[in-house]
């Protein structure tokens, strides 16, 4: 989980047009993927999730400052594009393509209980640790409650007298749809009463438990040390080759 | 043997006004095994709740001779162990292994201790293999009874239970209860069981509408067909 977080910010650092470093990046992550026996198919699938992050980047084709190119699309209509920003927009996409892939990484091959414990160690807030455990715990049931209610919605919509497209219908449906988010969010309310019953049975009294300490293996601090260097030599070839 | 429940005048409402509990007296001995049946509504889990003080009504509840108050709560909830109706209420760690040891950690437990009391209920409610799982991913019958452990690891001298076999199929509910036969606990059961309640229990107290309605030995309660009829429940 360090080096990911250290390999994210490393990535990050990279200036625009460092595209050795971004390449030896690249190899580096997909060497792990290799090592992990995850399916590069798998990470680069999932990795599309960077598709969001350049979006919004887009608009710094057209909006970054000068020098500008002129394309004409048809007769009268041209666009103008910046150089710069297209160079910034291209960097975004490969830095952030590279980020995901590195989050993809972790969380593919890493179980969610042992993400969490290797959160705690890292000293992140116990309230936010545990907000996530919880949500990562409910999340599924809120999703089986929501499958349950859309089941139940679909057992009960047996009528085909509508056309294929009829406003009253569609805002009807739509209402229906937001009674049932309503409910979804009052289950889940009265379900978190319950949970906190729960807890509160078993003696909590808002005090969160400490974290216990699992301290690293010789062979984790070696894996560790040669992952950081191979980032830092890449960040600073980077950093002298990059714009 | 003494009493280790002792209801007096308990009457609860909730904030929406709704009266669940009217009056409620009662008294239970250690080692005993109580159901506790009565219609949908009848105040059973809201009177469940106010044994180890999760609500507070108005009258006196006094566990094992201590009356629930702030400066008891934390004993009065290491003797009472509740077991919810819906497991997934009751298991919200990631493994079963972390949520078995929950209540241990909090009560700020030496941790080679923890790990011991911990396999021992794990052991006690048949769920070892299940330490290291997701409890999203167990069967119902799985979860009811690690949810169990998570209440046998804080070695509790009251078992209270919701609706112990609400949803189990024959197999994981004939395994549940020759569990808690073998269980030595003083035990609470509400219930709308009552084949478990004839083979566990030997008193009954029927609540309807919340009050007490009726209350005596099992089989004769379970015989009373008018007062069963009556209360909603056969």
């Amino acid at each position: 989980m360090i080096f990911i977080l250290v390999f994210i910010i490393f990535v990050g650092l990279l200036p625009e047009g460092a595209w050795a470093a971004y390449i030896l990046d690249l190899s580096l992550i997909l060497s792990l993927t290799l090592t992990s026996r995850i399916g590069v198919n798998l990470v680069l699938k999932r990795s599309l999730l960077t598709l969001p992050f350049i979006l919004a980047a887009l608009p710094l084709i057209f909006w970054d400052p000068q020098p500008q190119i002129s394309i004409v699309l048809i007769r009268d209509i041209e666009i103008y594009l910046s150089q710069t920003g297209c160079l910034r927009f291209l960097a975004i996409t490969v830095k952030s393509w590279l980020c995901i892939q590195a989050a993809v990484l972790l969380t593919a091959s890493t179980q969610f209980s042992e993400i969490v414990t290797a959160m705690k160690q890292l000293r992140v807030p116990i309230i936010i640790t545990s907000i996530i455990e919880l949500m990562w715990r409910y999340l599924f049931i809120i999703i089986d409650e929501a499958q349950c209610l859309t089941q139940a919605r679909l057992s009960r919509s047996a009528n085909d007298h509508f056309p294929s497209f009829n406003l009253r219908f569609h805002i009807w449906q739509a209402r229906v749809t937001g009674g049932m988010a309503g409910s979804l969010f009052l289950r889940s309310l009265e379900r978190s009463d319950r949970v906190y019953a729960a807890m509160l049975s078993r003696g909590y009294s808002g005090d969160l438990l400490p974290t216990e300490q699992l301290p690293l293996s010789k062979g984790n601090w070696k894996i560790l040390g040669v992952g950081l260097f191979a980032a830092g030599l890449i960040l600073l070839i980077g950093l002298l080759t990059g714009g | 043997m003494d009493p280790i429940i002792e209801i007096t005048a308990l009457s609860y409402a909730y904030p929406d006004g709704k009266q669940a509990l009217k009056d409620i007296n009662l008294t239970i001995r250690e080692g005993e095994k109580v159901a506790l049946v009565g219609p949908n509504g009848a105040g059973k889990s809201t009177l469940l709740l106010h044994l180890n003080g999760i609500l507070d009504g108005r009258g006196k509840v006094r566990i094992d001779g201590m009356p629930i108050e702030k400066k008891t709560l934390k004993t009065i909830r290491s003797v009472v162990g509740l077991v919810f109706q819906n497991p997934d209420d009751q298991l919200f760690s990631p493994t079963i292994y972390e949520d078995v040891a929950y209540g241990l950690k909090y009560q700020g437990i030496d941790p080679k201790k923890v790990c011991e009391l911990v396999e021992k209920a794990l052991l006690d409610a048949g769920v070892s293999n299940l330490a290291d799982r997701n409890p999203y991913h167990l069967s119902g019958g799985e979860k009811k009874r690690a949810a169990l452990a998570t209440v046998l690891s804080m070695q509790p001298r009251i078992l209270v239970f919701d609706e112990p076999s609400a949803g189990m199929d024959p197999r994981a509910r004939r395994e549940l209860i020759e569990l808690l036969q073998r269980m030595q606990q003083t035990m609470v059961i509400a219930t709308h069981d009552l084949d478990l309640a004839a083979r566990l229990t030997s008193r009954t107290v029927v609540l309807d509408s919340g009050v007490i309605a009726a209350e005596g030995p099992t089989l004769a309660i379970l015989g009373n067909a008018s007062l069963l009829w009556e209360h909603g429940l056969s």
